[in-house]
């Protein structure tokens, strides 16, 4: 779907700016409520009544565990067991939800291929469900309270308003991020009014968000389009390059959609967790995802990745393997179960298709080996006296990563796996490095925009090195003297009006990741 | 205390864990190392750590990991 | 008391400044829809534009059959090939998308500095609203659009800064080949029939007749003729859709030819002469469809054949450097 740019940033936000501040605080989270689900609305119309739902259930179920800790009649044994049988149930409400909403088809689908190995004729006839906005986000974001008030680090919520606004913060509900219930019920209940640097602050953040999208991430995308429909034709170095400008667009787009997210939310007061941290910059596989989509990553760190490695029956196999093999192998054990069971979530939540479960487990692959080398590599690295911090070094790991980040969103983008595969062969059996500079013309994207392109990518590097570093660039700005300042943001603003990949001439291109 | 801080040594070795404070926050210990360092309490101090535990708060020094320990073990 | 004072000022401060800076950002968005803003009622500037250089690179009263219409115009009929083998020369204006506006700016664009005898309209564009207005787009976004030209003209940016360099390769081969696009990639079509037995017509698009009509007027008015010819496309046509432009043609006193009926005949083979399974026709599926349609066009409308006169010699030129062998029964 469409995002619609002008009327949100340009319409909808300023009216509901507007009558937040102008209303007395006690009523102000009430605005906030009607603005989020009429958001929802907006989009998904009657779907709405899923949300609702699950806002019941939760703060129900919220409610029942806390009611069996307050029991006094029974032992702590009884009480855990009990609490965990009503989180479990929690949980698999929400998750069939989801699973008969996004993933029937594809179950189904595998189901009838399976079948068809013993050469019997069925045949399954994909349902066409109709799925709620933000969905897969508001799920995770339930499982998260739930089984932090089973923890018991989370108090369960007696003000079912304060869940619904946890659930259904408008900002969050196209991409995330994912928050965790104490980073953002607090904030959205208590009605603070909006401060003027926030609200300046935000909005200079959205106005970036739209510059990494609208200038670039559109721009680039005819040219992606057109290397995955006709990829059989094309040489191995364009498909590589086409799985390059891919990753830029994906990165250009959801990175520049959390712009507009974070900003939106901090005009309101709300400090929404970060997803991004200059991936790119990332030093393995493993650091790439504590920089790429960094709340979904945190999420099944605390709720698939611990829970897993230190679940009892993982921890007896581990004890067995580490006497039979001993500590070294078997210290890798439960990490290495937990892992698995991170990346198929991982991969399938992104999607129904066997693409995005190879993508997991390409992941999976990478990490587990560089868990296991890691220590083998250091050793090296001291024998041979190979200084980590020299600069080939460092110039050789960002290429590796870089290519490992490309090959994976290849198949991340591919309509198969077949695809995706055949993409993968033909950079290595169809590669010529001149077919890519002679056919560079050819790919959709004419060279004006091509340059408006490469002079956004090396806008968005530049401040990406400075985040890097920690510099904080919108407060730097802000010490500016007027003149500059305000010439700044006017030539920013009128850049994405002016070269902007919107309107005639451009074609209208969907979210990537409003879809979940 | 000194049990708890050979065993950080042996896990992450390189490190002063009687002064640092950030050893979360710095990446010093990795969810990888995370697991093992657990691993090894658990079976050093004779305690069993819910993944509840599994917090920054916990986690970012000797001194805390420490607390932890200590409350585990009277629970 | 200072304090209460000192931060009333800095309120009033701020909400000054943040009106100045808005001020200023209304004054640049409406000098720059002042400086980029078009009066013609077009759709696609930029499409237009580019074939307005191109046209201007042709001689003067040098083709005598204009097609328009949107991509099945510009993959279905080749120039070069009806210029091969009967001499008339012709010119493809169609345009990706088009709408009947553009349609209407680009023939009277042409009819500047050429007088074709026969207008060709691919009719898939008929069913596209015809006016310059975006479905996409909300009524948020009009309204802004209205307020501030720029969002709707920004890409004019193009024309601005010579188009020429900036539009590659693709653009030249297509600029040479008198607007044909050349695609040779396959994808087989296999759906079998398309055109079922039905008296249901399809909705034309917003103010399609009317503007089709303002084409009519305006060519007769040049002394052309209106041809409405439907190219087969499996995925873009269909019994319903031939019914309604039929219905059109009639009340609009137009000749409509629908190809999609023919396509035996023309001898397309839909396992190797469409390159996007059905959609467009690839080369193979051009030269067949091409070779078919110039024989009507020649005995409907008395074309002349320029094969020997000098003033064409650019035509056979172009033949030559082009390649491609576009002798009947001979595949390029």
């Amino acid at each position: 779907m469409s995002y619609n740019f002008l009327a949100y940033f340009a319409l909808f936000l300023p009216i509901v700016i507007l009558i937040y501040q102008v209303v007395p605080q006690k009523f102000r989270f009430v605005v906030l409520l009607i603005a989020d689900y009429a958001f929802f609305i907006l989009i998904s119309r009657f779907l709405i009544v899923y949300l609702l739902f699950a806002t019941v259930l939760t703060f129900l179920f919220g409610l029942w565990i806390e009611k069996i800790s307050l029991m006094e009649d029974l032992s702590s044994k009884e009480k855990t067991k009990k609490k965990r049988k009503v989180l479990a149930l929690g949980i698999i409400i929400n998750i069939l939800i989801i699973l008969v909403l996004k993933y029937t088809n594809f179950f189904g689908g595998a189901v009838v291929d399976f079948i068809r190995i013993f050469n019997k004729n069925v045949e399954f006839r994909p349902i066409r469900f109709l799925v709620p906005i933000g969905i897969s986000f508001y799920t995770l974001q339930i499982i998260s309270y739930l089984t932090d008030v089973y923890r018991g680090t989370q108090k369960a919520e007696h003000k079912i308003v304060k869940i619904a606004l946890y659930l259904s913060f408008f900002p969050q509900i196209m991409e995330g991020p994912i928050a965790r219930y104490h980073e953002t019920a607090d904030a959205l209940f208590e009605g603070k009014p909006i401060q003027f640097n926030n609200l300046k602050f935000g909005y200079q953040r959205i106005i970036w968000g739209l510059f990494k999208k609208i200038v670039i991430a559109d721009r680039i995308f005819p040219a992606v389009k057109y290397i995955y429909r006709d990829y059989y034709m094309l040489d191995g170095s364009i498909v590589f390059f086409g799985a390059v400008v891919y990753t830029c667009q994906l990165y250009m787009e959801f990175s520049g959609a959390m712009d507009i997210i974070m900003g939106s939310g901090e005009i309101f007061g709300i400090n929404l967790p970060e997803n991004f941290r200059q991936p790119f910059f990332a030093r393995t596989a493993g650091d790439f995802w504590r920089r790429w989509h960094i709340t979904l990553g945190t999420f099944f760190k605390d709720y698939i990745f611990y829970p897993v490695s230190l679940a009892k029956p993982v921890k007896k196999a581990a004890k067995k393997i580490k006497e039979k093999c001993g500590k070294t192998v078997g210290k890798f054990v439960a990490p290495t179960v937990a892992l698995f069971c991170v990346w198929v979530c991982n991969g399938l939540w992104h999607g129904a298709n066997w693409t995005f479960l190879f993508y997991g487990m390409y992941y999976f692959v990478i990490i587990f080996i560089e868990n296991i080398t890691e220590n083998p590599i250091k050793k090296l690295n001291e024998k041979l006296h190979i200084k980590t911090t020299n600069w080939l070094y460092r110039g050789l790991r960002t290429v590796k990563i870089f290519v490992i980040i490309v090959i994976g969103e290849m198949f991340y983008r591919a309509d198969t796996l077949k695809q995706g595969f055949q993409m993968f062969g033909r950079i290595f059996s169809d590669f010529h490095i001149t077919q890519l500079f002679r056919k560079f013309g050819t790919l959709r994207v004419d060279w004006l925009d091509i340059f408006i392109a490469v002079l956004g990518i090396i806008a968005v590097t530049v401040i990406g090195v400075l985040c890097e570093k920690n510099i904080k660039v919108r407060e730097k700005i802000d010490g500016w003297k007027l003149p500059l300042r305000w010439a700044l943001w006017l030539g920013l603003i009128m850049f994405i009006v002016i070269f902007g990949a919107y309107g005639s001439g451009y074609a209208a291109v969907d979210l990537i990741y409003a879809g979940y | 205390m000194e049990e708890l801080i050979e065993i950080l040594e042996e896990i992450q070795p390189g490190v002063d864990y009687t002064t640092c404070k950030t050893l979360i926050d710095d990446h010093i210990l990795d969810s990888f190392g995370i697991l093992s360092l657990v691993s090894e309490i658990e079976d050093a101090f004779d305690i069993e750590v819910a993944p509840a535990e599994l917090v920054a708060e916990n986690f970012n020094s000797a001194e805390s990991l420490w607390a932890m320990i200590t409350r585990l073990r009277e629970e | 008391m200072q304090d209460i004072r000192k931060g009333k000022n800095m309120t009033k401060k701020k909400i000054l400044g943040s009106i100045g800076f808005l001020l200023i950002l209304a004054a640049l968005l409406l000098g720059s829809s002042f400086l980029l803003k078009s009066d013609k009622d077009i759709d696609n500037v930029v499409a237009f534009e580019r074939k307005q250089n191109d046209l201007n690179k042709e001689k003067e009263n040098s083709i005598d059959v204009v097609f328009l219409g949107d991509s099945e115009s510009y993959s279905a009929f080749i120039p070069l090939k009806m210029w091969n083998d009967e001499g008339f020369t012709s010119y493809i204006c169609g345009t990706s998308l088009q709408r009947l506006c553009d349609s209407y700016a680009l023939i009277q664009e042409v009819y500047s500095r050429q007088k074709p005898g026969v207008v060709v309209i691919e009719t898939n564009c008929l069913f596209r609203t015809a006016s310059s207005q975006k479905e996409e787009s909300s009524n948020v976004d009009r309204l802004y659009a209205k307020i501030f030209p720029i969002l709707k003209y920004h890409t004019r940016w193009k024309a601005y800064l010579d188009v020429e360099g900036g539009t590659g390769k693709d653009h030249d081969k297509e600029r040479k080949m008198k607007g044909f696009k050349y695609r040779t990639g396959i994808e087989p079509y296999m759906k079998g029939p398309w055109m079922h037995n039905t008296s249901e017509s399809e909705k034309l698009g917003n103010q399609v007749e009317e503007y089709l009509c303002k084409i009519k007027d305006y060519v007769t008015s040049k002394g052309g003729e209106l041809l409405l010819v439907s190219v087969p496309s499996p995925t873009n046509w269909s019994t319903q859709k031939h019914n309604a432009t039929s219905e059109l043609a009639d009340r609009l006193g137009l000749d409509f030819i629908d190809m999609n009926h023919d396509a035996d005949e023309i001898g397309i083979d839909w396992n190797i002469d469409t390159k996007d399974g059905g959609n467009h026709l690839n080369f193979e599926g051009a030269f067949k469809l091409t070779e078919y349609f110039e024989k009507i066009l020649v005995s409907k409308y008395n074309l002349p054949n320029h094969k020997n006169d000098s003033y064409y010699s650019d035509w056979n030129e172009a033949l030559k450097n082009s390649k491609i062998n576009y002798d009947k029964n001979k595949k390029g």
